[in-house]
Parts: C-alpha cells; sequence; structure tokens
C-alpha cells in the first residue's frame, strides 16, 4: 500500500508513545441519575467528588483491599453525594470490571454510616446476566460495610462474574473508607 | 443566537455561589487505512490520522449539586488538516430527575443519535445520507422521567457554530428504556442547509422526517436499528439501518451493518467487521464494506488504531 508521506509514520509513533501516557480509562457510565434514583428513590440532587489519589491513599487502599490497584485506578476516582434539601443522603460509586463477555459496571450505593444501601449492575453482559442482577444475588452485599466478611454465594454457572462484581463492590468499599470515610463526620 | 444562549448562562452561573467545580479532560487519536475512498461517509483512500480530538468538560456545583456542565470538544481530521468544533455547549442541569437545557453546538437528539454516537467507528449511523446533518447550533429541553426520555431541540439547520439565517429546525424525541432495550420516536421538522463534506446530502432542502429507533440487548447479540420515513422537498423519502454486534468474549466482537437508503439516489450498504480490545486503551477495528450509489458499487476494506483516555485536572 502506497503512503503519502512521512507524516502518517510520526503521527502514529506519536499514537503508540502517547498510550504510555494515558492516565486513567474512559468510563462510560451509562445513565448515572436513573441509577441514582434507583438506589436513592428519595434523592433530589447530586453533587459530583473528585478525588486525586496521593501515594499514601493508594497504599492504604491496596492494604484494605489485599490487592494492588490497576495502573489506571491509581490517579482519580469520582464519588457522587447524594441529597435531599441539601442533606447528604449517602453517595454513589460506580466502577468497571470485565466479565467473561465485557465490562461489568458496577454501581453501588452507600448509606451515612457507610454501610452498602443497594448494589446495581448498570451494564453486564454475561449469560447468567437475570441472575447476576438479580435481588438473591445483589442483595447478598446489603448492609455490608467495608470490615464485613465477603463470602458471598455464586451465582452458578458465573462464578467468574460473581467474584468480580464481590471484588468490585470491596474495591469500592477500600475508596470509601480511605477518600471519603473522613468527610462524614 | 449562539451569542446570545452564552450570555444568558453566563448570567445565570454569575448570580450563583459557586461552591465547587471540576474539569475532566479526555482525547483520543483514530488512525485508519482504507483501501478505497468511501462512496458517503467520513474516511480517505490510504492510511491517515483520521481524526484526533480533545474534550474538556467543566461540572460547576451550587450548594445542592452540580448544576452547570460546559463542554468543549475540538476535532482535528485528515491528518491535522481540518481543525472544526464538535460539541461546544453549556449546560443547566436540573435536579434529579429534572429538566436540562442544553445550549450551543450539540448531537441533534434523533432517532439512534439521541443515544449512539458512532463518530469514531467503522460502522456509522446513517445520518450523511439520511438527514445531511448531525450537529447543530441550538437549544435543547431533555431528561427523564420513569422509563420515559425526552428531547426538544430548536437549532439553526446549518450544522455550523455561527448564526446565518433565521432558519429553525425542530427535532423532537420521546423514548422509553427498559433493562435490556430501548426505543424512541423522533421527528424533525426544518430547512436544513449544510456544505459538510462528509455528508452525501449537501446544499439547501426542506424536510420531514419520522424515524423509530430501537436498541434491543439479546445476548450475545446487541441490535440497533432505525427506520425513517419523511419528505426532501415534498418527495417521499424512507430507509432503514440495523446494526448487529455480537460478543465473542470480553476483548472480541463481531460487528455487522445493512441500511438502504431511497430517495432521488438510492443506497445500499452491507458491512461487515471486526472489533478488538488491546491493552492501554487501544481497539483494533476491521470491517469489508460494500457500499452502492445507484449504479455504482465499490468494496472497501478498512482497518482502524483507537485510542482514548480521561483524566481530572
Amino acid at each position: 500500500m502506497p503512503y503519502k508521506s512521512a507524516r502518517k509514520y510520526i503521527l502514529f509513533i506519536v499514537m503508540l508513545l502517547l498510550s504510555n501516557v494515558a492516565l486513567a480509562d474512559v468510563c462510560v457510565w451509562r445513565d448515572p441519575e436513573r441509577t441514582m434514583i434507583k438506589l436513592f428513590p428519595q434523592a433530589e440532587d447530586y453533587k459530583t467528588q473528585i478525588y486525586k489519589l496521593n501515594p499514601q491513599q493508594i497504599k492504604d487502599i491496596e492494604s484494605l483491599l489485599g490487592e494492588p490497584l490497576d495502573e489506571s485506578e491509581k490517579h482519580e476516582y469520582n464519588i457522587y453525594a447524594v441529597n435531599k434539601n441539601g442533606q447528604t443522603l449517602g453517595w454513589v460509586m460506580a466502577l468497571a470490571g470485565v466479565g467473561e463477555y465485557g465490562v461489568i459496571e458496577t454501581v453501588i450505593g452507600i448509606n451515612t454510616d457507610h454501610s452498602i444501601r443497594a448494589a446495581y449492575l448498570q451494564r453486564v453482559r454475561e449469560r447468567k446476566r437475570k441472575a447476576l442482577k438479580s435481588d438473591h444475588f445483589l442483595g447478598q452485599f446489603t448492609g455490608k460495610n467495608q470490615q464485613s466478611d465477603f463470602q458471598i454465594k455464586p451465582v452458578e454457572g458465573a462464578e467468574k462474574a460473581s467474584n468480580e462484581i464481590s471484588r468490585l463492590i470491596k474495591k469500592m468499599l477500600a475508596y470509601d473508607a480511605v477518600l471519603n470515610n473522613h468527610q462524614s463526620h | 443566537m449562539f451569542r446570545l444562549m452564552f450570555i444568558i448562562l453566563f448570567f445565570l452561573v454569575q448570580h450563583t455561589e459557586v461552591l465547587a467545580d471540576a474539569t475532566q479532560i479526555s482525547a483520543g487519536l483514530d488512525g485508519r487505512a482504507l483501501s478505497a475512498k468511501p462512496l458517503w461517509g467520513a474516511g480517505e483512500e490510504d492510511l491517515n490520522l483520521h481524526g484526533a480530538f480533545v474534550n474538556l468538560r467543566h461540572v460547576i456545583s451550587d450548594a445542592k449539586g452540580d448544576r452547570y456542565i460546559f463542554v468543549a470538544q475540538m476535532d482535528a481530521d485528515d491528518n491535522m488538516s481540518e481543525f472544526e468544533a464538535y460539541q461546544v455547549y453549556a449546560q443547566l442541569k436540573g435536579s434529579l430527575g429534572g429538566a436540562n437545557l442544553r445550549a450551543g453546538r450539540y448531537i441533534l437528539p434523533f432517532g439512534l443519535l439521541a443515544n449512539l454516537d458512532t463518530e469514531r467507528q467503522l460502522m456509522q449511523t446513517q445520518e450523511s445520507i439520511a438527514l445531511g446533518i448531525k450537529l447543530d447550533t441550538g437549544v435543547q429541553v431533555f431528561g427523564f422521567a420513569g422509563a420515559l426520555d425526552y428531547a426538544l431541540s430548536v437549532s439553526q439547520g446549518t450544522g455550523t457554530l455561527d448564526d446565518q439565517d433565521s432558519n429553525k429546525l425542530l427535532v423532537a424525541r420521546i423514548g422509553i428504556q427498559q433493562e435490556e432495550s430501548r426505543w424512541g420516536l423522533s421527528y424533525l421538522d426544518g430547512r436544513i442547509n449544510t456544505d459538510d463534506s462528509d455528508f452525501f446530502q449537501q446544499g439547501n432542502s426542506e424536510k420531514q422526517r419520522l424515524a423509530i429507533d430501537a436498541e434491543v440487548d439479546l445476548f450475545p447479540w446487541v441490535l440497533r436499528m432505525q427506520l425513517d420515513a419523511g419528505k426532501d422537498d415534498g418527495r417521499s423519502v424512507s430507509g432503514a439501518t440495523l446494526l448487529a454486534d455480537y460478543d465473542v468474549n470480553a476483548r472480541l466482537s463481531f460487528n455487522s451493518k445493512i441500511s438502504y437508503w431511497d430517495s432521488a439516489d438510492e443506497f445500499e450498504e452491507i458491512a461487515l467487521g471486526l472489533s478488538y480490545q488491546l491493552p492501554n486503551n487501544f481497539v483494533f477495528r476491521l470491517a469489508q464494506t460494500w457500499q452502492q450509489l445507484n449504479d455504482v458499487d465499490e468494496t472497501i476494506f478498512s482497518l482502524q488504531l483507537y485510542w482514548d483516555f480521561s483524566h481530572a485536572l
């Protein structure tokens, strides 16, 4: 295939080099407001809190989680404070993981005591997605907090996705404990 | 009109107690190699940096929550030889579940475009032949109530940032969102006057359109379809598009498209391809596309390497 000029090669090399300075994945959270209303039906508004992680916070999150964060997770994290009449009702957090058939977008609502109010799967394309989205499975997370035992009964035939959802929720609770907990007092 | 809208929004922002703000930057690169220039739609023969973009999103919150959103995206296309504003708008965000007001240049909420932007994909929705416009400068009210989505837009009909005449283009869409599907009914009415080279339909014509769009998640398939009917300067036009994706695993999916458009000219397109998610936010895509315009047909082989990222400032 004939190429017109060296500029194209330069642009492609730049493109490859730039990939190494990518700071965070583009995380698409579809319909965030609908999800917030699902988790907090009485909520009237929300405020985005963007946290830029420092080395100590990364260390603390990894320590709570018992595993290292991915490189793309070490830069920033968004927490959405939902309120009614200016009173904070709780927080909504979202995180994407990988299932067998694509991204699993997991969202949790957190009460002001930092326990889980409810979990919701914004996007899941697994074979057993109905079972994964069911109250029977997601209800197991309700009431848990960062110190809780995370022995979750996985959905039969979707053990990998179940474990990934559980891991994502634990990770969000670790983010909450390190980044957000101090703000509630 | 554009200047006036920003003055109004600037006035509103000035009279609000600003408590917090946040800025997000995202950017992307879209490299493509095509075996031939398409009969319609974007793309050049040979290897090209088809597009590069930088998007800034700034949110200003008041005491209750996020209230003003400003978005500005610049695109550099065709080996950085063409620079243009993509979406550039200010948005007054209502309370949760309330109406939003958007002013500036935005993607028109017509048919699949309301929820799907295929600008950086090899297989695209068919506004380049069916509408002759995708982005326009105007004012839009949109939101949701329960499962219902709504959007109403009044814009210039020129596709440009500046006000060229007093012409108005009306677009309205009402949709229903369910767990595994969404459906919409759209209406467009007004004069469209564009000279964008990406659009097969250029020039000035009075258009009316009615469209039904749907997105259905039927694991492992995702189906997106749109049916259009209407008039161009009184002449009946109609068309249909089906985009079908099949997920093989978390990284690999097969993609297909079939569409036709019947107006003063007849268009048909069939495309098959795949999309593979690479490490470091890269996506590799390839497609074989067959296009027919009246009696002329062409087969195009396309490769794409796409990359994007986002970061808080």
